[in-house]
């Protein structure tokens, strides 16, 4: 599976939504269910998922899937 | 004009003095106080349209909704008592709390008993203006709102507070914190917890501005609000403080200057988080208060005071007295262990149910149920926790609540007990030993069952095999030394 796909369901999964209800450009403000409790619960779980530390500095810039997508890409490059 | 309500008038005040200040904003919507006042009207009319009139009850839930504000105000002016329930409570509880109160509405959700409507369905701009006094009959004991607690024995209790209550409880606030008419607050918290609609009435009460974000948890757009407001005040729990930090490490920091206070609560915070905190705000006014639903904020500490940063710190002002009682009432002496007691103008009524109101009270004093003592300087210090509810990132948590969820998949038995978060940010989560032989289900197969049962905050986080549950000598369950 592709970094994408495997972070969308990754973020599904935690948010307890389908995966149809999110896309790239899906901001953690659109989505309800995506409170500070589930958004340390997505960034731990993409840390095992992953395999990888992701550096505090762009930890804050992650506020949609597609910027979580892209982190990944840059880390695992 | 309402008499009963110290608020409305405070609000009724502004609308006319200061019209055009901005008094709420949210989503981008500025209100100003005159049109907070006039939609409050509006709400007004339209409950009465609805033949909802004193002594009737609605609830309300909502996470930010300004439509929210607006009917909580109007129900006051007409005495409607406002039933405040947490926007992500569980079916269940809301059940509960809808068969205890018998609303003649309720908004924000769908109801399956009683007439509802959702906010996006609420068109008060087509609604008249309620252009009457408050009912004669009202006074400052009248119950304004109901809030519910966790409940230790799982079963949520609802605290009555009067309209002198809540007013009592800003007015405390706002002279301990400082607040300024010309303040501007960032809130994250939920305008549906006590702690977040209690800075919103402690705002409007002094005509200052408040920003409502509803939640912490898109740090950007905390930051962004407090730049482009220029804020001078949030209100947080150390669970969002934590996250803050994990989110964006120092940051935060570069707004100290701007930042005149800072309101904390909900739940213990470690002293090493709080002398960073220090470090990064040296300036700012930094509150921590002790409260519950019953009682709201009774006692605070500012962090400036640092040889008492482990206390919960002293009463909020002088119409408030805290003492530490023995089982029998009798007033213990500073430094003896005994139970938080609180007597003052913000300490509820009553319960709803008169049998929850037994022995909850010595005189005028309520009691807390959280032990502690009192040193000599006037400090008092939490001990233990005697509803040994859990604190799961500021909301309580009842043991009993999920033991009962967890046995009801078919469980034999278990028990609950808080353990500590180890990514450091909730504080406490809840961890369930499960007896060894009870059941045939996997701790997955709990876990996933329990998704659809029981809120998320209050799923366990860790579940392990225990040989025997341990109980007190009467058959209770006994917590107290599972970890």
């Amino acid at each position: 599976m592709e970094i994408k796909e495997k972070v969308m369901q990754l973020v599904a999964e935690c948010l307890e939504i389908p995966t149809e209800k999110i896309s790239l450009e899906t901001d953690m403000d659109d989505v309800e269910e995506w409170d500070s409790m589930r958004h340390v619960m997505i960034l731990s779980r993409l840390e095992e998922e992953f395999d990888t530390m992701i550096p505090e500095d762009d930890i804050f810039d992650l506020v949609t899937i597609g910027a979580i997508v892209e982190e990944i890409k840059k880390i695992k490059g | 004009m309402y008499n009963h309500s110290p608020l409305l008038q405070a609000l009724l005040h502004h609308a006319i003095e200061k019209k055009e200040k901005i008094a709420i904003i949210v989503g981008g919507l500025e209100v100003t106080y005159e049109e907070l006042y006039n939609n409050a009207r509006k709400a007004a009319w339209f409950l009465s349209e609805k033949g909802i009139f004193a002594g009737d009850r609605i609830i309300l839930s909502a996470q930010k909704d300004i439509q929210f504000i607006y009917l909580y105000l109007g129900a006051q002016i007409l005495g409607v008592t406002n039933v405040i329930i947490d926007s992500e409570s569980n079916l269940e509880r809301v059940l509960f709390i809808e068969k205890q109160t018998q609303p003649k509405y309720c908004f924000g959700y769908d109801s399956s008993l009683f007439p509802s409507i959702c906010f996006a369905d609420l068109h008060l701009e087509n609604a008249n203006v309620y252009e009457k006094d408050s009912p004669e009959h009202l006074t400052h004991e009248s119950v304004a709102e109901i809030l519910f607690t966790t409940g230790t024995t799982g079963s949520p209790k609802g605290a009555c507070l009067s309209y002198g209550n809540i007013y009592g409880s800003a007015d405390n606030i706002n002279q301990f914190i400082q607040n300024k008419e010309d303040d501007v607050e960032v809130l994250g918290l939920p305008i549906c917890h006590s702690f977040g609609l209690g800075r919103i009435r402690c705002n409007i009460l002094k005509g200052a501005t408040i920003v409502i974000l509803g939640s912490f948890a898109n740090v950007r757009h905390f930051f962004k609000s407090i730049e482009q407001y220029k804020a001078t005040g949030f209100g947080i729990v150390p669970a969002a403080w934590a996250y803050i930090r994990k989110i964006s490490g120092r940051r935060i920091e570069q707004y100290a200057s701007q930042i005149r206070y800072i309101e904390i609560g909900s739940a213990a915070m470690p002293i090493a988080a709080k002398m960073e905190m220090l470090d990064m705000f040296p300036n700012t006014r930094i509150c921590m208060h002790y409260g519950l639903t019953e009682a709201s904020r009774n006692c605070y500490v500012e962090f400036h005071d640092t040889a008492h940063l482990e206390s919960i710190g002293r009463p909020v002002c002088n119409k408030v007295d805290v003492k530490i009682f023995d089982a029998k009432g009798n007033e213990m002496p500073d430094g003896d262990k005994g139970e938080l007691c609180v007597k003052g103008n913000m300490v509820m009524l009553r319960y709803l149910e008169d049998k929850d109101t037994d022995n909850v009270f010595f005189g005028k004093y309520f009691r807390t149920g959280d032990c502690g003592y009192k040193d000599a300087d006037g400090y008092f210090y939490l001990l233990g926790r005697e509803k040994e509810l859990i604190n799961v990132g500021g909301k309580k948590v009842s043991p009993i609540e999920v033991e009962d969820a967890v046995m009801a998949l078919g469980v034999g038995d278990c028990v609950c007990v808080p353990m500590t978060d180890p990514d450091g940010i909730m504080g406490e989560l809840v961890k369930c030993y499960i007896l060894e032989g009870s059941t045939e289900l996997s701790f997955n197969q709990i876990a996933d069952m329990l998704k659809d049962k029981l809120e998320h905050f209050k799923q366990p986080a860790c579940y392990e095999w225990i040989k025997q549950i341990p109980q007190t000598s009467s058959g209770k369950k006994q917590r107290v030394n599972l970890n």
